[in-house]
């Protein structure tokens, strides 16, 4: 009995005909988790020297900007570019923390689900009905309050609103699995429940799972990002791009690059994200391509 | 139809009964919410009076009941910041959240939806990668950011419109735009996907069959077909706006109940922040209800069920 | 047969419908020709896939990318459709032919009552009152057999049975007067009883309309009961035509001899079903010469390099093969 029951090709012959956006959208990826990983070497300053006489220098290519500092200071001289750099850091932490924790809870509870049926079937489907239809902004909003800001409330925010998410995919992928031949045929022949579900589901489970990850990792990053501009997420001095885009908020006339710098870096990472996870979705299954 | 009906209002009150155990379960997880309830100058004889009122030295379900008593009779407590009902603050601030999120959400369905149409009807033609790049742009590019950006080039460089405020029809246009950026995405997305699958169908066919020109096969016969899960959807996306108005409208100073819970934040004005996320969360389920009896009328099979 | 072509209502000659897929072409429709008569009943009959309903389609200009319409003549009362404009084509589809399409569970539009649907086939083309209109509505209810016509006209699709919806698209089919009808496969997807009263319906409305059928089936059952003439088709094209009982009584093509063994013959002691063997060829690689040959029991050298031309057998029959007889 094979243990995955159709490995889809990913990387097939194919494979040369790949389209250019997915190529840029890796580029993007591979380069933010270099700078989330390597930041230190990476960044030409520390993200929190303040240099008071260098601040409020506009980027390079503008008049006035100076060739030390390629995307300008802020108004305490700290450069933004290695802000941005050291931001990837805190992104990629929340990201990874936020998305594997939930897609950990999410799998089990779903596979759990969709493979026992009956009234736990039941209760964790109400339960990831009701998360999923919470307003989760301001539950974050409420825990800020509670905790105070902090990198845990962040990332108990994210665990509580994307497992549901999870949960609901596998569920739905285990279903499908259930009653297909090789399982049937395992139950009968008095294979454990764990057995099954460890080699025969789950393996099965992780392609959407791994599409949902790619592009809950772009949702993530940008609920971070915004519950640190709205002060319920990671607190100063810490260089989140949602802190440091709502920092330059209030000089949008003065300093520009200060607010539009680490929005083009969430907007270019998140895009990223999708782009490669709808591209991946289509390579594993066809049938789920929406656009 | 009436038996669907109770059904959903039934499934609409277990979701409003379980979602209110676990705002509980979440608010009172601190354990002790007095602090939290009252000003700092606060002496040990209010803290005391406080913890009698909420019945904290009862049990929990008698706490849970107290609390559900209070809700239900309006009763969220006091701004910590304001020394105003709760309730009150909400209801002035909540007609400014409402205008803007039926404002974004119409702007976003007048867009989205010819263009939705026009992208399935000219597949892998340059419209439809059009529709593309809108739908992923509006996917991934956050709101707090495009209202900075919008900001920056119509009322700084521009200077074509005010950056914040409330009041004429200028004041709503940038809010409205970088809120229903998202919704125009998603709806564009679902709209084309949507056509698609109709445009297959055989009635379609049929359409042409009787000789009708393919202005009336597509926007009479398709489209009311696609609509259904369109419209299902862009409900549940305007009660998403709703509370995603939190960004938009601390952004574009908008006195919506958005900018309120941004300023209890700030303020730590615990109450009003509660109060906020019961009554929205209420909203939500009420909102979802609505949708499904909206959904009932657009199609006609349900009602057999 | 040329001389003729003014009596004919339809002349089809030499049409070709492609498809153009990134595996290649798809020739589903490949050099047909066919006539048929005013009030006159065709049979196209062939294996599913053999390009009879794109044929049917084609006649409508109704071929949807990648497919296209690539070559031949659809004289329709002497007129060349494929010379139309699209403007004219909407006056012909649905005033003068018309299509009654396979699946009565997807055909007519979900969300509207079939009053409706059946009262736009009427108003695309002419403008009537209201009360006429309602009429007219009823009355073709009325000639589908729908009982109690002016309750059920407010009924939708789903309300009502696979029978019924495929009467109401007979009715949609009938509702301007149209003087040729398209029917692919109207009664595939129906129970056995409702299928024999629907094909009795259609008769019973063409000898009293005197619309000319044109009936795409794979059931020489069918056939055999409703049509005058058969055009026997394989892979793209016409094999073998001829009037109906003269066909099925003395086959002379090899393939229409053994579509017509494997129909259980009523009486027939015999059970034992005598099926072809093979499939039909990849569409992307048609044989160079007959496209039956592979599957052919007396398949010659010859047959595998040209195609065979057509063969006059007596005034009204002919067919494709060296080996006519």
């Amino acid at each position: 009995m094979n243990k995955v029951f159709h490995k889809r090709r990913l990387f097939g012959k194919r494979f040369g005909k790949v389209n250019p956006g997915v190529v840029i959208s890796l580029v993007i990826l591979a380069g933010f988790i270099i700078c989330g990983i390597f930041a230190p070497f990476i960044a030409p300053y520390s993200p929190t020297n303040i240099n008071l006489g260098d601040a409020l220098k506009p980027p390079a290519f503008q008049a006035g900007g100076d060739v030390h500092y390629p995307l300008g200071t802020d108004r305490l001289g700290r450069d933004v570019l290695s802000r941005i750099i050291f931001g990837a850091r805190v992104s990629l932490q929340v990201a990874a923390i936020g998305v594997v924790a939930s897609g950990i809870i999410g799998l089990t509870l779903g596979v759990i689900s969709g493979y026992k049926g009956g009234w736990i079937d039941i209760i964790i489907q109400r339960a990831v009905d009701i998360m999923l239809g919470l307003p989760m902004i301001l539950i974050a909003m409420v825990l800020a309050i509670i905790f105070g800001a902090s990198i845990l409330n962040v990332a108990f925010v994210l665990i509580i609103i994307f497992w549901a998410t999870f949960a609901r995919q596998s569920r739905a992928e285990t279903l499908k699995l259930r009653n297909l031949d090789f399982v049937t045929l395992a139950r009968t022949s008095g294979t454990s429940d764990f057995i099954i579900i460890l080699r025969h589901i789950v393996p099965n489970v992780m392609g959407s799972m791994l599409v949902l990850a790619t592009l809950n990792v772009g949702a993530t990053i940008t609920l971070e990002a915004t519950l640190s501009f709205l002060g319920a997420g990671i607190p100063p001095p810490a260089p989140s791009w949602g802190l440091m885009t709502a920092d330059g908020r209030d000089m949008v006339v003065t300093a520009w690059w200060l607010s539009f710098m680490p929005g083009v870096a969430i907007s270019l990472v998140v895009l990223a994200c999708n782009v490669f996870g709808d591209w991946l979705r289509d390579r594993l299954d066809p049938k789920l391509r929406t656009i | 139809m009436t038996r669907y009906l109770i059904n959903r209002l039934t499934q609409g009150i277990i979701a409003l009964f379980l979602s209110s155990v676990l705002v509980f379960i979440l608010l009172r997880m601190t354990g002790d919410p007095t602090l939290l309830l009252l000003t700092p100058d606060a002496t040990l004889a209010d803290v005391a009076a406080l913890r009698v009122q909420l019945g904290l030295d009862q049990p929990y379900p008698v706490q849970y009941f107290l609390f559900m008593r209070n809700i239900l009779q309006g009763d969220f407590g006091n701004s910590l910041f304001y020394h105003r009902p709760v309730l009150d603050l909400i209801a002035a601030r909540f007609p400014a959240t409402l205008l803007l999120a039926i404002t974004a959400n119409a702007l976003g369905m007048a867009i989205a939806l010819p263009f939705g149409v026009i992208a399935a009807t000219h597949r892998e033609k340059w419209q439809d990668t059009m529709a593309k790049v809108t739908a992923i742009l509006g996917q991934s590019l956050p709101n707090f950011w495009l209202g900075i950006v919008l900001i920056q080039i119509f009322s700084v460089w521009l200077g074509w419109l005010p950056s914040s405020g409330y009041g004429s029809l200028k004041f709503l246009i940038l809010p409205a735009v970088a809120l229903g950026f998202g919704s125009v995405a998603a709806i564009l997305r679902l709209t084309r996907s949507s056509m698609l699958d109709v445009l297959s169908a055989d009635y379609i066919r049929l359409a042409r069959i009787k000789g009708l020109p393919e202005r009336l096969v597509i926007w009479k016969h398709a489209l009311r077909n696609a609509l259904i899960p369109v419209v299902t959807f862009a409900g549940i996306y305007f009660v998403r706006t709703l509370a995603g108005s939190v960004v938009v409208e601390t952004i574009f100073a908008w006195p919506g109940v958005g900018r309120l819970a941004y300023e209890a934040v700030v303020r730590r004005d615990f109450p009003v922040e509660q109060g906020i996320l019961i009554l929205f969360t209420a909203l939500f389920i009420l909102f979802n209800l609505m949708i499904d009896i909206i959904y009932l009328f657009l199609d006609p099979r349900v009602k057999l069920r | 047969m040329s001389e003729l072509a003014n009596s004919h209502l339809l002349q089809v000659i030499d049409l070709k419908t492609h498809f153009f897929v990134s595996r290649g072409t798809l020739k589903a429709v490949d050099g047909v020709s066919f006539y048929l008569n005013k009030g006159e009943v065709l049979g196209i009959v062939g294996e599913s896939a053999c390009g009879k309903s794109v044929t049917g389609l084609s006649l409508m200009r109704l071929i949807e990318p990648p497919g296209k319409i690539v070559g031949g003549q659809i004289l329709f009362n002497g007129e060349d459709l494929l010379k139309l404009g699209e403007k004219d084509m909407l006056k012909i589809r649905g005033r003068q032919i018309t299509m009654i399409q396979q699946n009565p569970d997807t055909s007519l539009n979900p969300v509207f009552r079939i009053g409706n649907q059946i009262a736009e086939a009427i108003t695309t083309h002419r403008k009537l009152s209201k009360e006429a209109l309602n009429e007219k509505v009823i009355e073709l209810l009325r000639l589908v057999r729908i009982p109690s016509p002016e309750v059920r006209a407010l009924d939708y699709p789903h309300q009502m049975s696979g029978g019924m919806r495929q009467r109401i698209a007979g009715a949609i089919a009938l509702a301007c007067d149209a003087n040729l009808l398209i029917a692919d496969e109207p009664t595939t997807n129906l129970d056995v009883t409702t299928q024999a009263q629907y094909i009795k319906l259609l008769e019973q409305i063409q000898s009293e309309t005197g619309v000319g059928i044109i009936f795409i089936t794979h059931d020489f059952g069918i056939v055999s009961t409703l049509t005058d003439r058969v055009a026997v088709m394989y892979a793209g094209r016409i094999v073998e035509t001829g009037p109906t009982k003269d066909l099925m009584e003395k086959p002379a093509h090899p393939y229409t001899r053994a579509l017509l063994d494997s129909v259980p013959k009523p009486g027939s002691s015999s059970t034992r079903l005598h099926s072809i063997q093979g499939g039909p060829p990849n569409p992307n690689k048609m044989p160079p010469g007959c496209r039956f040959a592979p599957r052919c029991e007396k398949v010659k050298p010859e047959c595998l390099k040209e195609y065979p031309p057509e063969v006059k057998i007596n005034n009204n029959r002919s067919a494709s093969c060296y080996y006519v007889g």
